[in-house]
């Protein structure tokens, strides 16, 4: 005989009517969304953008270069702008950089040489002219120290390019002191710096590392990746994303005698130009797929969270909790909600 | 539904438990064997385009594929006081396996519970279940552009049923029922909830067989419109009318104990109209299905059965190329064998 106590009894209740009340839920696809900050119409083509504090500096196609205020996020109002005539160029500008310790910026004609733009008098805009070689494709700008400053330029023509200015107080005046070309193993269209360590991107032939050791700069390690190696962001001297256009990007992560450790390829099937990273945020400038979302789940994984097609995307940079984007459309900033 | 629990629990405790546990339970195991030649319902363009690219296929070199699927169901009987009186609890659960498409395997399953106070008398509580059922290879296009992933759903279904004689052997069956259809993480924005109500007529004509007409409409909401990403800003939802017409002929025929055939056909509306999607704008299909089958008690226990269908959807669209594209015939047919068992402690 079988003997059916309380216990058991309640347990058939609550069987019977969880049975009954047996809904399920919908699955999350944990992707983010990017909410709309503002957008700012920047005349030209919005091809690049820098951040310092409340400025942000726009590399604005044909439309020069121009200084945007962003104390108030919602309401950005432009503080000037300089016309590629009142720069004295004559192709659209891709790259803006600004030192601010040195308050000097830093813009690259495209395809020619870098522009060296003079800040440090209050906000008007002196330009002191253009430097390097011609074809340069991207720079890096590390200060030495007050009165110096060194551009580490990606050159298609001749390989990594240095240029060592220093200011000379009688003068009043940024003079180019120093100098240096070292061959790189392909012809570098991009450039990243940490510490002491440099990335070149190589198009077709992946990357190459070099080391910077008291002044003397060495050929470190080259590896070939699939696509064509557009742009390269560090994270420290050993780990890094490049942007490989058609295959996609990589997470590189790299041995002390330069092999290498690992490397995920995701987004395989977009089109990247750029990667900006922000701790477990990766943002992807996919051109005209817009921009795509990842988050780096441990080692070995790299998730995708989502594309967002706001646009023809060149470049996008984090700052302060927003998402800053380059784009054909102007420059948009987000924030994205997890 | 609580009021329906309620009302069960309260017959149950009527009398004592040991009352109703002495009754048999009935189990039966199934094998079927089939054959499916459109396993990813492929229109003939889309049978063109694969050969140049399968990726369409998900791997699969096959448009068709064997099949088989195992099944187990178990039947208790609680008989009442009352004699006219008696609870049902039915459960089956399906085990489902393609040959050639390793992507669809899932199991499926349901349970009842009813009670019946007479002929053709009943009140009946469903639970079905069908997990992970892979569809065909889609482009998520939340986070890829031209990548394919698998897509499957889960369904979750609860129906309420009720059946009541008109006259003799002429009885009415009415449902409704309550279906979460959810897709997994990369195609959520198909989730649909889809209320559908049945109305059925049934006749049984003595030494000759039974026939019914079921008219069946279904709305599909589309829950997660515009709550998603990018892929979600089109509403998915549709309404569709569906008409079944079973017969069922029991007096033996060409060697089988019984034989029959059914024909359904689902009429379904989509609500989008978005100019600039012409590949859902507007559109609905007509889907037809026709089955044939027979039926034949090997032995008391042991039964078989043979069944072809032939299904046919028409997609209709503003853009003829939508409307071949969307349109398919498939062919299925499936020989089920079943043993049925007797679990009886006392």
């Amino acid at each position: 005989m079988i003997v059916i106590n309380i216990r058991m009894k309640h347990c058939l209740n609550l069987f019977i009517i969880a049975t009954i009340f047996s809904c399920i839920e919908p699955n999350s696809e944990n992707l983010w969304k990017l909410n709309e900050v503002v957008h700012i119409e920047t005349e030209g083509y919005c091809r690049d953008v820098y951040i310092s504090g409340d400025s942000v500096f726009v590399a604005a196609g044909q439309g020069g270069v121009q200084l945007w205020d962003i104390s108030t996020i919602t309401a950005p109002y432009l503080l000037w702008k300089k016309s590629l005539a009142e720069l004295g160029v004559n192709k659209e500008i891709t790259q803006v950089t600004y030192a601010s310790s040195i308050k000097q910026l830093f813009a690259l004609e495209s395809n020619e040489r870098p522009l060296h733009i003079d800040l440090s008098s209050g906000d008007s805009a002196s330009v002191q002219g253009q430097f390097s070689s011609e074809k340069t494709k991207e720079f890096r700008v590390v200060t030495n120290h007050e009165n110096s400053f060194t551009v580490y330029a990606a050159d298609n023509d001749d390989g990594l390019k240095l240029s060592t200015f220093e200011y000379d107080t009688g003068f009043e005046l940024w003079f180019n002191t120093a100098g240096d070309e070292i061959a790189s193993f392909g012809n570098p269209n991009g450039i990243d710096i940490y510490e002491n360590e440099i990335v070149l991107t190589l198009d077709q032939l992946g990357i190459e590392a070099f080391h910077s050791e008291n002044g003397i700069i060495t050929s470190s390690y080259q590896i070939d990746l699939k696509g064509n190696a557009r742009a390269v962001t560090m994270l420290n001297g050993s780990e890094f994303y490049i942007a490989c256009e058609d295959a996609g990007a990589f997470k590189l992560t790299i041995g002390i005698s330069g092999q290498t450790e690992a490397k995920i390829q995701f987004a395989k099937d977009l089109f990247v130009t750029h990667i900006a990273v922000s701790n477990n945020q990766l943002a992807l400038s996919c051109a005209s797929n817009g921009l795509a979302l990842y988050e780096p789940d441990g080692n070995t994984t790299i998730s995708a969270r989502g594309i967002h097609d706001i646009g023809y995307v060149y470049h996008a940079e984090f700052s302060g909790g927003y998402l800053f984007a380059a784009t054909r459309e102007g420059l948009q900033i987000f924030e994205i909600e997890e | 539904m609580r009021f329906f629990a309620i009302i069960l629990l309260s017959i149950l405790w009527g009398q004592t438990w040991t009352d109703y546990l002495q009754s048999p339970v009935k189990w039966t195991v199934g094998f079927t064997n089939g054959y499916d030649n459109n396993v990813l319902r492929l229109s003939a363009i889309e049978k063109d385009d694969a050969a140049l690219n399968q990726t369409i296929l998900g791997g699969t070199k096959t448009f068709d594929s064997h099949y088989v699927r195992f099944s187990l169901s178990g039947l208790k009987k609680i008989q009442l006081d009352d004699r006219e009186k008696q609870i049902q609890f039915f459960a089956k659960s399906n085990l489902s396996n393609y040959i050639q498409y390793k992507h669809r395997q899932y199991w499926s399953g349901y349970v009842k519970v009813s009670y019946h106070w007479g002929a053709y008398r009943r009140l009946e509580y469903m639970l079905r279940h069908l997990d992970n059922y892979y569809m065909r290879h889609y482009k998520d296009l939340d986070i890829t552009v031209n990548q394919l992933f698998p897509c499957n759903f889960t369904d979750r279904e609860q129906r309420i049923l009720i059946s009541h004689p008109i006259k003799l052997r002429l009885w009415l069956t009415g449902s409704i029922s309550y279906t979460q259809r959810y897709y997994d993480r990369s195609f959520t924005e198909f989730d649909s909830d889809i209320f559908t109500t049945t109305f059925k007529v049934s006749k049984k004509f003595r030494d000759f067989g039974t026939i019914s007409l079921e008219v069946l409409y279904g709305i599909a909401d589309n829950i997660t419109f515009g709550k998603g990403a990018k892929s979600s800003n089109l509403d998915r939802s549709y309404r569709h009318t569906e008409l079944y017409l079973p017969f069922s002929y029991d007096q033996g025929m060409l060697g089988f104990e019984a034989v029959g055939f059914s024909l359904r056909t689902d009429f379904r509306q989509y609500e989008v109209e978005d100019i600039s999607d012409p590949l859902h704008s507007g559109r609905s299909h007509r889907e037809t299905k026709f089955d044939i089958w027979g039926k034949k008690n090997v032995k008391k226990n042991l039964m078989i059965s043979c069944t072809i269908r032939l299904r046919n959807r028409f997609t209709d669209s503003h853009y003829d190329w939508v409307s071949e594209l969307k349109s398919f015939d498939q062919i299925h047919a499936w020989i089920s064998i079943e043993w049925k068992m007797l679990y009886d402690r006392y």
